[in-house]
């Protein structure tokens, strides 16, 4: 009796503090830091302001931010162009064929994001693998530049993201019921319509799912810009990496990350709340 | 003295009441079958005696011995799970020598005791497959063992027939029977199958809403239900609205869809009471009636004749708008049994053969 | 017609996602230094790769972390899954929020929050931080992927070992871990090839005297294209792809 209760109190116990010291903890501080005065010795002073969240309107700061915004719903989009045909497809694939074929996309979802972002500097490099082939074809008189501009910027959030939106997206048209399109269609809808009125209402999870995968991670990974973009092409994470890295000014990244937070906490509020919506709907 | 002894017990869950003050005890030896709807509370009893649940209130004992808040694994008590919840990373031997082997009997004993049980539920040789390699009736067999094999005070069975197709789980009843009979072990078996429960049981505990309606043995709890509840949840039943007219003693005199009727008055009825009575569709009588029907019986049209092998059902509209079934025996004397849709019909029912219930 | 469009949308999003590693990994073995003009091939990339002391050192940081990182991970978080699928415990909604809230938040505020953490606490910036921040960002994972294997099967098997006589303890030695092991080994070779690869956390947790691989190529590839780096990234992909097709089948098993 006393060997279980032991047991089952230790393995909770453990969880527990775990997660509240290194997830909760951590982000508390965050919060709070934010809120702080910045010394130039201790990092912060304990005395409140505000300045750092109006400091971040400041037009200079606003723009950083409005243009990494612009990144991730570029992003979120041309993923979601790219990958919503993709998982319709594979989706449709042979059984056979099928796990094999998602395994290849697998792979590269767990590789690390910064060989491939590494992988895109050699294809787009002025004398890289894609120059070369443009010149040799005579598509292009000189070397064209890709690298370090807006372009392989995007090139390179989608590269690494896209697995992120096709695996939701994949996992709900698989489990789509191919007997509701032949009703569909048996009762006269066209392939249009099909998609507009069944496909596309019951994948709507995935979309969502696969949206918030993209947009989340593609605001703070800092070395896409680093390595493929330009001196102006910033992220929010590069903005929160050289407050903490380059100025020191804790308070200042602690504001920028808790802007992170919100954008998190409120694209999940908006998940629960179309899911919830959603299943209502779908299950009687 | 009962080997398992609940008193008073209650169980909520998320604040709904799944069982309220209950009261039971279960005979050494027995067979003793929970019958009820779903959510009717039958499987937590089960389960408090198993012990994968505690009460809030009452107090259990089994073997005499206060349980209450004895966990699962230190009760002399073992179930077969409805789905057999069999380890499925385990072969047949390891599923059934799992209880002795955590009771450091040894290996010895244990195959010994294993082959034995194996060969109890007719699976002699069938202990290296894998569980994924069985049949459904095989599962259930293995399910079976695992609990036996440990020589529990008492075997809680839970609904483990239903997922089996029909003709098994005729046949797993009589195996089950035997079985109970030649291990002598206290079985308490959990059903919603109310034919499983009349054939199987030494008595039956009929629940309803986390109480009991009535426990006795099946005869008495088919012929003589103390409620509508019961009536209705065990086998079918016609019920029709009557007055009593007059008591005379052991006797009395009803009026029943416009007819009097002399029955029996168990239960102390009084003249002008409001009264139910119960008949089963086999107790009822029809004959064909050209003009006015004979005192004691009403007049209704046949609306619908359903052949069922040995029996013929008919459902029969009264003139008042009520719908019954009557239940017909193929007799090997007589002619067929034959009417036409609309027929004109008398109904009555064999006198004696009726339960009359107080009006809820 | 239909046929052909979704194969070629398929094969063209395929390319896209194996041109660059293909390229990357013909041109380790490339002779030239500078320029993607194909010179002949050559293994001296690779050979001067074993000779890279600074190189050998991080890697071998790298592979300690995620081992220990790893299986440390992998330990508290089955013992998770197990705890969240069969107990009910006080604050089991708000640990429940917490692990999915960790895999969704952004790398860089984990980071960030880790680093002021440990700042706060006194800690020097190395192995130690290194070490607790990958088991943190590695146990929902872990705990999500052995949870739903937990979940894939009857809850009544545990009734039923604790009905036979089983203490908590044996339920879980006994019966979950025999039946949840592939998605144990798949939630520890996740985490490892997790660790291996992260670059945005490790960037703000680790410490000067306590290099790992994927900082090293970092601060490498931002000064340009070395043919080093080339026939290094082409290894760790294959390390990655070999784990990945192991877990994969790991996982697989329970179809079957």
């Amino acid at each position: 009796m006393n060997e279980n209760k032991g047991f089952k109190n230790t393995a909770i116990t453990v969880n527990m503090l775990w997660i509240f010291l290194f997830v909760l903890v951590p982000n508390l501080i965050v919060v709070v830091i934010s809120f702080l005065e910045r010394d130039p010795v201790g990092f912060f002073r304990w005395e409140p302001t505000i300045s750092h969240y109006i400091n971040l309107f400041d037009p200079v700061n606003a723009r950083v931010f409005t243009h990494s915004l612009t990144y991730s719903f570029g992003t979120t989009l041309l993923t979601l162009a790219v990958g919503y045909p993709f998982a319709w497809f594979l989706s449709r694939v042979g059984r056979r064929r099928r796990p094999l074929m998602l395994m290849m996309v697998i792979v590269p979802f767990w590789t690390s994001s910064l060989i491939r972002t590494y992988a895109l500097v050699i294809l787009m490099k002025a004398n890289g693998v894609i120059n070369s082939l443009l010149v040799t074809l005579g598509l292009a008189k000189g070397p064209v530049s890709i690298l370090y501009t807006d372009v392989a910027v995007y090139v390179g959030l989608v590269y690494s993201l896209l697995p992120f939106m096709i695996l939701p997206l994949y996992a709900v048209l698989e489990k789509l019921d191919s007997r509701l399109l032949e009703a569909a269609c048996d009762l006269g809808a066209t392939h249009l319509q099909v998609f507009a009125r069944v496909v596309l209402p019951l994948s709507l999870p995935g979309v969502m799912a696969g949206s918030i995968m993209v947009f989340l991670p593609s605001m703070g990974l800092f070395y896409i810009p680093d390595l493929l973009g330009g001196a102006k092409s910033m992220l929010v994470g590069n903005f929160i990496k050289n407050q903490f890295l380059t100025s020191g000014n804790w308070p200042f990244g602690s504001a920028a990350s808790v802007f992170l937070i919100l954008v998190m906490v409120s694209m999940m509020a908006v998940y629960l709340l179309v899911m919830k919506r959603f299943n209502r709907s779908v299950m009687p | 003295m009962p080997v398992v002894y609940l008193q008073n017990v209650s169980k909520t869950f998320e604040n709904h009441v799944v069982i309220d003050k209950l009261s039971l005890d279960v005979f050494k030896g027995e067979f003793l079958t929970l019958l009820g709807p779903s959510g009717c509370g039958k499987t937590t009893v089960l389960r408090l005696i198993a012990g994968l649940e505690t009460c809030d209130q009452g107090v259990i004992r089994i073997g005499g011995k206060d349980h209450t808040h004895v966990p699962a694994c230190d009760r002399d008590v073992n179930t077969v799970f409805q789905s057999y919840a069999l380890f499925p990373h385990m072969t047949v031997f390891d599923n059934i020598a799992f209880g002795l082997k955590l009771k450091k009997i040894t290996p010895m004993e244990i195959k010994q005791r294993v082959e034995e049980t194996l060969a109890l539920v007719k699976l002699s040789g069938l202990g290296n497959r894998r569980i994924q390699q069985l049949s459904g009736g095989q599962q259930q067999r293995v399910a079976i063992a695992r609990a036996i094999v440990n020589q529990p005070l008492i075997l809680l069975l839970d609904e483990p027939l239903s997922a089996l197709d029909y003709k098994l789980r005729k046949e797993m009843r009589l195996e089950l029977r035997q079985l109970h009979r030649k291990l002598g072990i206290t079985f308490v078996f959990v059903t919603h199958d109310q034919e499983e429960a009349l054939t199987l049981s030494d008595r039956v505990v009929v629940m309803n809403n986390g109480c009991i309606e009535q426990i006795g043995p099946p005869k008495e709890i088919y012929e003589e239900p103390v409620n509508r509840f019961v009536a209705e949840f065990v086998g079918e039943s016609n019920l029709f609205d009557a007055e009593v007219v007059e008591t005379r003693g052991e006797t009395m005199e009803i009026r029943v869809q416009g007819v009097l009727k002399a029955v029996k008055n168990r239960r102390g009825f009084q003249a002008g009471q409001k009264v139910k009575v119960l008949l089963r569709p086999e107790d009822m009588t029809v004959e064909p009636c050209k003009q006015d029907c004979p005192s004691g019986s009403f007049p209704g049209r046949v609306e619908e004749m359903i052949y069922k092998g040995t029996t013929v059902e008919l459902i029969i509209r009264l003139e008042d708008g009520k719908q019954v079934v009557i239940l017909e025996f193929f007799n090997e004397d007589a002619e067929d049994i034959s009417y036409d849709m609309g027929e004109g019909v008398c109904v009555s029912w064999i006198d004696g053969w009726e339960v009359v219930l107080p009006h809820e | 017609m239909k046929r052909w469009v979704g194969i070629s949308w398929l094969t063209a999003v395929y390319a896209f996602l194996y041109i660059p590693l293909v390229t990357l990994m013909v041109y380790s073995f490339n002779q030239a230094r500078f320029t993607t003009v194909w010179k002949g091939f050559t293994f001296k990339w690779y050979i001067r790769l074993m000779g890279n002391q600074q190189l050998l050192d991080s890697f071998f940081n790298s592979l300690t972390v995620a081992l220990v990182a790893s299986v440390i991970a992998t330990v508290i978080g089955t013992l998770g899954a197990f705890v969240v699928s069969h107990y009910r415990f006080a604050g089991r909604k708000i640990f429940f929020g917490l692990i999915y809230s960790v895999m969704m938040s952004p790398d860089i505020v984990m980071g960030i929050s880790l680093l002021m953490l440990f700042v706060l606490m006194g800690m020097e910036t190395g192995f130690m931080t290194l070490l607790l921040a990958h088991v943190t960002f590695c146990l929902p994972f872990v705990m999500v992927t052995v949870h739903a294997r937990i979940r894939g099967f009857d809850s009544m098997v545990v009734d039923a070992a604790r009905d036979l006589g089983a203490g908590e303890f044996q339920i879980f030695y006994r019966i979950i871990l025999p039946m949840i092991l592939p998605a144990v080994l798949a939630g520890w070779l996740l985490s490892f090839t997790l660790s291996l690869d992260d670059v945005i956390i490790s960037f703000f947790v680790t410490g000067p005297e306590f290099e790992i691989l994927p900082l090293k190529i970092y601060s490498m590839v931002r000064l340009g294209v070395k043919p080093e780096v080339n026939a290094l990234c082409s290894i760790l992909f294959l390390l990655t792809l070999a784990a990945v097709t192991t877990a994969h089948f790991l996982t697989k098993e329970r179809e079957k």
